[in-house]
């Protein structure tokens, strides 16, 4: 048991949390243009094909009138552009938490519900619990490891309950042998991956290379630093490649991908880099003077 | 030097890491897609038979200038996807008038464009063979007439 506390609460640099903090928080907004978008168009219809998601059941919330869905936005977006500074970052990531699972929950209460929002709705609601922090930080907290922890398990949750519902829940293990992927390209295949349905051995072998990579996602959170970047690359890459051929972005997954960086490094480079354009600028006017 | 938690804090979060994991699991395991977002990862998680058929859902209309047109399942559209209707399309097809959402988001997002006056729902259906597609034919699901 303490075994198992230890690896939840292991104590990460403050820095690496504050970093991946500012990205969250500039990246939430973007979602609802970039992912999300249909939320204020849906209002606009009528409220015939709203069929909302447990959580809004629970709470009776009715279908969402224009006006509502377009406050939520503008409160989701002052929130959280306030939050990325990092001042008050943890009443307002409040704030964006409980409005932004509102908003995605409405988001997938028409009919289709997607399951790329599983590691940011982990993170908007991780980051308020961490007092404190700046890029600035060079301390290590047990608070900001057990954070960052759960965004990391999300991230890997994605992907391995994936495999685990192609292969045990819906597809069974005949789904290796199926032709899921010539289905998504004939529905969806840009022209790059049009050319590859006349090659099915080719789909399938990507097939089975999607589940493999996907069953072996757990690994990640075992391995070192350099490990973990190119997991990180190579997953990313793997995310490009489904847009480029299926025109599938998994944008906030790739967003909570970068957990797993030592983001601290970028934090000191930045400040390295501003301490000389400081330097460099005070010699100019000192020169000029 | 790190900055510890209090045994407090420490119980806290085991003990919420524990229900989140708890609710996944649950929901991975027997739990619907309605229990977003700790519902099951269905996305392409179903069998396709290698010699079976692909099915493409799209929804057409005939408007006030008269003219048959796409309709946009899209947020820059009329803001219902493409894959909301497939998923909804048994209820559709039990009760056509649910197309009137289409209808309404369209006045009332573009009421400078054509107004839909007839919506058809159409299934483009694109037989496979071992797993290449042959050539495509329609059907149509669902008409109605907007009222």
């Amino acid at each position: 048991m303490n075994a198992i506390a230890q690896w939840w609460l292991r104590p990460v640099p403050l820095a690496r949390f504050a970093v991946l903090r500012t990205i969250v928080y500039l990246f939430v907004p973007i979602d609802l243009f970039a992912r999300t978008a249909q939320v204020v168009p849906q209002a606009y219809g009528s409220r015939q094909l709203y069929d909302p998601v447990e959580l809004l059941a629970a709470i009776h919330q009715p279908a969402p009138s224009p006006w509502f869905v377009q406050a939520l936005r503008v409160v989701i977006i002052v929130t959280s552009l306030a939050a990325a500074t990092g001042r008050g970052s943890r009443l307002f990531g409040w704030i964006v938490a409980l409005a932004f699972l509102d908003w995605c929950c409405l988001a997938m209460s028409y009919g289709k519900v997607d399951h790329d929002h599983l590691a940011i709705l982990v993170a908007v609601f991780v980051l308020p619990t961490v007092r404190g922090g700046s890029w600035r930080s060079h301390t290590d907290s047990e608070a900001a490891g057990w954070a960052l922890r759960c965004i990391e398990v999300a991230v890997i949750a994605t992907y391995f309950l994936s495999a685990y519902a192609k292969f045990v829940r819906f597809g069974h293990p005949h789904w290796l042998l199926g032709a899921t992927f010539s289905w998504a390209v004939v529905r969806r295949g840009t022209f790059v991956a049009t050319p590859l349905l006349h090659h099915p051995l080719v789909l399938l072998l990507a097939q089975w290379g999607l589940f493999a990579l996907e069953a072996l996602t757990p690994l990640v959170l075992f391995l070192g630093r350099r490990g973990r970047i190119w997991a990180v690359v190579a997953l990313e890459s793997f995310h490009l490649i489904t847009e480029a051929t299926i025109r599938i972005n998994f944008l906030p997954l790739m967003v909570c991908l970068l957990v797993f960086l030592p983001l601290e490094e970028f934090a000191a480079w930045t400040s390295r880099f501003l301490l000389w354009q400081r330097h460099s600028i005070q010699g100019h006017r000192s020169a000029a003077l | 030097m790190a900055e510890s938690l209090s045994k407090r804090g420490r119980t806290l979060r085991l003990i919420a890491t524990a229900g989140a994991a708890g609710a996944i699991c649950y929901g991975t395991v027997g739990g619907a897609e309605k229990m977003f977002p700790a519902g099951p990862m269905t996305q392409y998680a179903f069998y396709v038979a290698p010699n079976g058929q692909v099915d493409s859902i799209q929804v057409f209309a005939d408007t006030t200038a008269g003219t048959y047109v796409p309709v946009h399942l899209s947020p820059s559209g009329i803001g219902v996807k493409r894959a909301d209707i497939e998923i909804q399309l048994p209820a559709i097809e039990r009760d056509p008038s649910l197309l009137r959402t289409l209808a309404v988001a369209q006045r009332r997002l573009h009421p400078d464009q054509p107004q839909y006056v007839r919506l058809y729902v159409v299934d483009t259906v694109i037989p496979l063979r071992d797993r290449v597609p042959r050539p495509s034919y329609r059907k149509v699901l669902v008409t109605w007439s907007v009222t």
